[in-house]
């Protein structure tokens, strides 16, 4: 699955983009997922840059990681919650849930983009 | 991030509420509207309060047994958008009560803070809670998906225990085939025809509209743009209530709902395949564990 290279860099409120930073992270959890946080890969099995939400978000198009999630992976590493994702903005259409302490080792078509997320609601 | 509704906002829609609008903690029912596989994966909002209850106190008492505390966190409530059809389908009463749940949602949403948040940086407990990478185990999804979990998890012990020890793995999957369900359907012929009677019955009400999905956008966009001025606050409940019986209007005069049914029923014959057993047996494991919720045995 081609991706491009170069990660978006955008940081805001709720979401952090973590590539390059080395994070001490929970062996549960793959590598630079901070806890609390909906972690999402560029690439498969939890490698390449990383960009984490902790709250609820309702348009995440600028974040690369989360605009081009097919072929990347995610992680749910919530303490307390379960999160639903949703491929459209402001959580509209099928979401899918991804249940805490689990992940996605890829992503593909089913979840083109990952634009908005909701926490604690399942 | 969310759009906060001012105070005054909030009065006026509670007042709006004690005329027919959808009280607080209450969901306006998602109605008899089409779901891929009857909905096997959507629970309504007693079903999750019930269930994410039960599941909790399971994790503390897992945790506890393993010499860790965990403060067991509440549902979410009042978000209105959770049981939003995943086609977008709206009826005339949803419409009436709700509009789109855009505002309602904004209103009523409460969500708790993390409770554990202060376990976060410890790993023996997060371990605990999470498992550990030596005991990780991958699961193969349709369409080359695949999800993992850790089986020592105290999360895995109490999923396992409340729905059984394969519901992960099939609600994953359903998941993915309702996705693939949704979007078959609405690449159908039949459908973008009805989608098409939609739209021109909107254009006639001089509302313009491309995708069911967009008259949401609009209200959404409207709410973060103008919710915190109370000065627009009657424009815009009126205006999402307006927008809402329209659209459920005209998908009522397209047939949309009639055709979605139609459609999905053909195309998840052929999503399904020959996983109707798997199909017969989440249906199961579901009710199952909608029973234990209703008689929790863990204690928090």
């Amino acid at each position: 699955m081609f991706k491009k290279t170069i990660a978006a860099l955008a940081v805001a409120a709720g979401v952090v983009v973590g590539a390059g930073v080395v994070a001490p992270a929970a062996e549960a959890a793959p590598s630079n997922c901070n806890a609390g946080g909906l972690c999402v890969y560029w690439s498969s099995n939890y490698s390449g840059s990383v960009q984490t939400v902790y709250q609820d978000n309702d348009d995440l198009s600028m974040y690369a990681n989360f605009n081009n999630s097919v072929g990347g992976s995610a992680f749910n590493n919530g303490n307390s919650c379960n999160v639903v994702v949703y491929s459209q903005k402001s959580a509209q259409g099928p979401g899918l849930i991804l249940y805490r302490g689990t992940g996605w080792t890829t992503i593909y078509n089913n979840l083109p983009q990952i634009l908005s997320n909701r926490w604690c609601t399942v | 991030m969310k759009t906060r509704i001012t105070l005054a906002l909030a009065a006026v829609l509670l007042g709006l509420g004690a005329a027919g609008c959808s009280s607080s903690g209450g969901t306006t029912p998602p109605g008899a509207q089409p779901r891929p596989f009857g909905g096997v994966t959507h629970y309504d909002e007693p079903q999750r309060l019930a269930l994410h209850n039960a599941e909790e106190g399971l994790v503390a008492s897992c945790m506890r047994d393993r010499g860790f505390e965990y403060r067991p966190q509440g549902l979410a409530t009042g978000d209105h958008r959770v049981d939003a059809n995943p086609y977008g389908l709206l009826s005339g009463d949803q419409a009436a009560n709700d509009g789109f749940g855009v505002i309602n949602t904004a209103l009523n949403l409460k969500q708790a803070a993390d409770p554990n948040q202060d376990h976060a940086a410890d790993q023996a407990w997060k371990s605990a809670l999470s498992g550990t990478e030596a005991h990780r185990v991958t699961v193969d999804l349709p369409d080359h998906q695949q999800f993992f979990y850790n089986s020592d998890s105290c999360l895995i012990q109490a999923d396992t225990t409340l729905y059984g020890p394969d519901y992960l793995r099939l609600y994953n999957t359903f998941q993915v085939l309702s996705g693939k369900v949704v979007a078959a359907v609405q690449a159908d012929g039949r459908y973008t025809a009805a989608e098409g009677r939609w739209r021109d019955c909107m254009s006639a009400a001089h509302q313009s509209a491309t995708h069911l999905a967009d008259p949401v956008a609009v209200i959404d966009q409207r709410v973060k743009q103008d919710g915190s001025d109370p000065a627009k606050t009657h424009e815009l409940i009126g205006g999402e209530l307006s927008l809402a019986k329209t659209s459920a209007r005209c998908q009522e005069q397209a047939g949309l709902a009639t055709a979605v049914t139609q459609v999905q029923g053909d195309v998840e014959k052929t999503v399904l395949g020959g996983d109707g057993p798997l199909l017969d047996q989440l249906r199961g494991l579901r009710q199952q564990a909608l029973s234990r919720a209703d008689r929790p045995t863990g204690t928090p």
